[in-house]
């Protein structure tokens, strides 16, 4: 649990940041 | 243990100096070459004639909010807390991303319609203020507030100056001060933006180089996570902090909003379609830059396991510390070079955002109301208000060190409680007034103040959150009471369409 939590957030938080960039900035593309 | 050991030093041999005198050619190069553009008018001068590349704005709006904390501060904060620092960051990251996609375009296009040229010209316009007195309020917070933020990021040079170069504080802070005002005064908001851009390279290549160098010279990942938990378990859980200290972490967000030395980014882009590319980019380089900052400081841990081994036994020391260490003189002088970044970037936008406020919001629209004044008037008037309030930052930074410490420590909190809220009710709420932003401003800056000065209050959770949360309701409630502006259909008009 503790291996996960630490791998999580310091690799994992930050590609679904970005990846949570590009959607929301894909989806008002979309939208204009 | 602590009386054996003996704390590194650390200092820049001539490969380092010449790094760094190389960067600051380059910094100042740039504000020579900016210097014509920026003299055209007062627009060009405070927001780039809205002329500014998507590229540019979302390196610029990052770094500006990024200042030597992120280097210093947030390294630090890894080093004694683990991975539960990153809170810290995730929260400012969200906020800018979301404030790139939603906010950003609508105070874009507000402001190009109704040329807007400063954050108080767009509250100004937005709730009909004819005598003034919601603009003058706004001036007063802002440069109240960005005076001090200045005058700290010059004590914060000084003091880089001298941990590097050996210099005394005071001259680093004059050094400091001389460089930012060469560039600034010369370039305006082109010559701030461009360097700012460069800036936020130098910073993110330190970033990432440093922990990866570090990291690889300690046998690896699984060598750093054992012994970060053979020295406290902590050290590798993410979530080993309270709940208070979480939502305080994540509330650090909740500032970016409210600091008009990002929002005149925001304002400045060309095309504000373009504000999406922003949004990645700029976000791309957040993570990246705190993500970087977070692993130096674990890394650091490893290394230094005793505070007592850093410099002054101070954890804002490790990161020149570790760079000096790990990398060649030559790298290591642009870590250096990237804390003045850090330090300059921040300073420069501010330092511009209060020069906005007295020239613009008091001169232009306040003495002169209803005056045509000649724009190549209003730029050499504008330098000459640069070049005083750097003399004022500089005096204040001096002589009063101690005001400096508490207006530094409220700029974030007290700007983000006060501004925030009410910025984004006056682009997204129809029914927001006059008055119930006066009361929202008024509501913000006090809480925060009061919550900081409670122990009981303080020790629950970083003051901006509940200042923030109580700001917009006081500007929710008193706008209920009163009456909005009676053209806010066609003022809503210009922030969905524009010009």
């Amino acid at each position: 649990m503790s291996a996960l939590a630490f791998y999580g957030v310091l690799f994992a938080l930050p590609v679904g940041i970005i990846a949570m960039a590009l959607a929301l900035a894909a989806t008002q593309r979309s939208k204009d | 243990m602590q009386e054996t050991l003996t704390p590194a030093a650390i200092s820049a041999d001539p490969y380092a100096v010449a790094a760094f005198i190389g960067y600051l050619i380059l910094i100042v190069g740039i504000g020579v070459w900016a210097a014509r553009f920026s003299s055209a008018g007062v627009s060009e001068f405070f927001v780039g004639g809205r002329r500014m590349h998507r590229f540019v704005v979302a390196l610029s709006a990052v770094v500006s909010g990024r200042s030597a904390w992120l280097l210093l501060g947030v390294t630090g904060m890894a080093y004694a807390m683990g991975p539960s620092a990153t809170w810290a960051v995730v929260g400012y990251i969200v906020a800018e991303l979301l404030l790139f996609l939603y906010y950003a375009p609508r105070l874009r296009r507000f402001s190009g319609r109704y040329d807007c040229i400063t954050v108080p010209d767009f509250f100004a316009v937005r709730f009909g203020d004819e005598k003034g007195g919601l603009r003058a309020l706004l001036a007063f917070v802002i440069l109240v507030f960005m005076v001090g933020y200045v005058a700290g990021q010059f004590v914060g040079g000084g003091k880089a100056f001298s941990a590097g170069f050996g210099m005394s504080p005071t001259q680093g802070v004059l050094l400091t001060a001389g460089i930012v005002l060469v560039y600034t005064v010369l370039g305006g908001f082109l010559a701030v933006s461009v360097t700012d851009m460069i800036q936020a390279c130098f910073m993110i290549f330190a970033l990432v180089l440093l922990p990866i160098i570090a990291i690889s010279d300690l046998g690896g990942l699984h060598i750093l996570t054992a012994q970060l938990l053979s020295l406290d378990p902590g050290l590798v859980d993410p979530f080993a902090l309270s709940v208070g200290a979480g939502i305080g972490f994540l509330g650090i967000g909740l500032g970016s909003p409210g600091n008009p030395h990002i929002l005149a980014r925001y304002m400045s882009i060309d095309d504000p379609q373009q504000l999406r590319f922003s949004a990645v980019v700029g976000t791309i380089w957040n993570v990246v830059m705190s993500w970087g900052a977070v692993w130096v400081g674990l890394a650091g841990r490893a290394y230094f396991p005793d505070v007592a081994a850093l410099p002054g036994a101070d954890t804002e020391s490790l990161y020149p510390l570790l760079a000096q260490q790990h990398l060649h003189p030559l790298l290591f002088g642009v870590v250096l070079a990237s804390i003045f970044a850090a330090i300059m970037s921040t300073a420069d936008s501010q330092l511009l955002v209060a020069a906005s406020a007295v020239v613009r919001d008091v001169y232009e629209k306040g003495f002169h109301r209803g005056e045509s004044l000649p724009q190549r008037r209003l730029v050499t008037l504008s330098r000459v208000v640069v070049t005083a309030l750097v003399a004022l930052a500089v005096g204040v930074g001096l002589m009063a060190d101690q005001l400096v410490f508490w207006i530094v420590l409220f700029a974030w909190a007290g700007l983000g409680a006060a501004l925030g809220p009410t910025s984004i009710l006056a682009l997204f709420w129809r029914r927001a007034t006059r008055a119930g932003v006066m009361a929202g401003l008024v509501t913000g800056t006090a809480t925060t103040i009061v919550w900081y000065f409670v122990p009981a209050l303080k020790s629950r959770m970083y003051e901006l959150v509940p200042a923030f949360l109580l700001a917009l309701l006081v500007t929710w409630l008193v706008s209920r009471l009163t009456n909005p502006p009676s053209d806010t259909d066609e003022l809503f008009d210009a922030m969905r369409r524009g010009q």
